[in-house]
């Protein structure tokens, strides 16, 4: 299946979903001026690989923004990943944040609450 | 409505007032008023004082910067972005699509109090009105309603107008009486579902 590989900007973030090498990453900052036209062909890839996915999928997400409109788009992701851990798939979410950022920790303790997917929070420190 | 929709109401309050540059006060005058046509004083207070709580008034650091001068802008934090979904999705559980209807014109009602149309306001208030699943034709005409404080302006399909001016509309409906004294504008919702406003 084709590989997305997005470079990030100041107001997008860094997207890789490579199936062949188990990437699954989105990182940086999300504040897309049309989020959804931004999340669609991600949200679609991930369709795609839910009918024959790896046999395990660590979903990482490493960033250190997102606005309103991001953090929509990034539920309907996980939403999709805790769809495929539904239908018995082995799916691992893991939420990096830095070390020093309260907000992104929490931020990912929350959508921890309202998805049911395994999920781990992993702490960095920022170079 | 129940207590836990109240409370989670004054979150999804706060979370908006507390946007840019902080709660104005016409907003938060708008929460008591709101809360007092509910609920008796001693609940209003209770529910104020987590109003207050959840929009950060009764941390004496944020009212002002280290130099006394007013705070600056601050974007969304990501933790009240995702705050809004979790509510959101609890209300989905408890709520019918009528009563999120209703609770996506208090949130509008609440940004109009201050006519504080900001960025990051409208963005929480569309993410609501996304989670709740609302079609746009439903936010369009909610928003249309509330923020037109000129009721002259709303001539639209959805609206039934009530008053004995000659200025019609023509696109409104219109019922003539000559025992008002003054207009009654009424929206109905009706993409997905039938329910109705006054103003």
């Amino acid at each position: 299946m084709e590989t997305i590989k997005i470079m990030g900007t100041d107001d997008t973030p860094t997207v890789i979903l490579d199936a062949e090498n188990d990437i699954f990453e989105i990182s940086g900052r999300s504040l897309p001026e049309d989020v959804t036209a931004f999340y669609d062909p991600i949200l679609n890839w991930l369709d795609e690989y839910a009918s024959s996915p790896n046999a395990k999928t660590a979903f990482n997400f490493k960033l250190v923004y997102f606005n309103t409109a991001s953090s929509k788009l990034l539920l309907d992701i996980l939403m999709k990943l805790e769809q495929m851990h539904e239908d018995g798939k082995d799916v691992v979410v893991k939420w990096f944040y830095p070390e020093d950022d309260e907000d992104m920790q929490e931020a990912g303790e929350e959508y921890a609450d309202i998805v049911d997917v395994p999920f781990e929070q992993i702490g960095y420190t920022l170079n | 409505m129940s207590e836990e929709i109240l409370k989670a109401l004054m979150q999804l309050f706060a979370i908006i007032a507390k946007q840019d540059e902080g709660v104005e006060s016409n907003e938060r005058d708008y929460v008591v008023n709101f809360l007092t046509q509910q609920l008796n004083d001693e609940a209003v207070k209770e529910y104020i004082t987590l109003f207050d709580e959840h929009a950060g008034l009764n941390d004496k650091d944020e009212e002002e910067e280290a130099d006394g001068k007013p705070k600056k802008r601050k974007l969304t934090s990501v933790k009240d972005s995702v705050r809004i979904l979790g509510i959101c999705k609890k209300i989905n559980k408890t709520l019918t699509q009528k009563q999120k209807v209703v609770v996506l014109v208090r949130l509008f009602e609440l940004v109009n109090a201050d006519r504080k149309f900001t960025d990051q306001r409208m963005a929480i208030i569309n993410t609501v009105a996304e989670v709740f699943k609302l079609s746009k034709e439903e936010f369009t005409d909610i928003e249309t309603f509330v923020i037109n404080n000129d009721p002259q302006t709303l001539d639209y399909a959805s609206i039934l107008a009530i008053h004995d001016k000659p200025e019609k509309g023509e696109n409104c409906k219109h019922i003539p009486t000559e025992a008002l004294d003054g207009y009654i504008y009424i929206l109905q919702i009706k993409a997905s579902i039938s329910t109705s406003f006054a103003m």
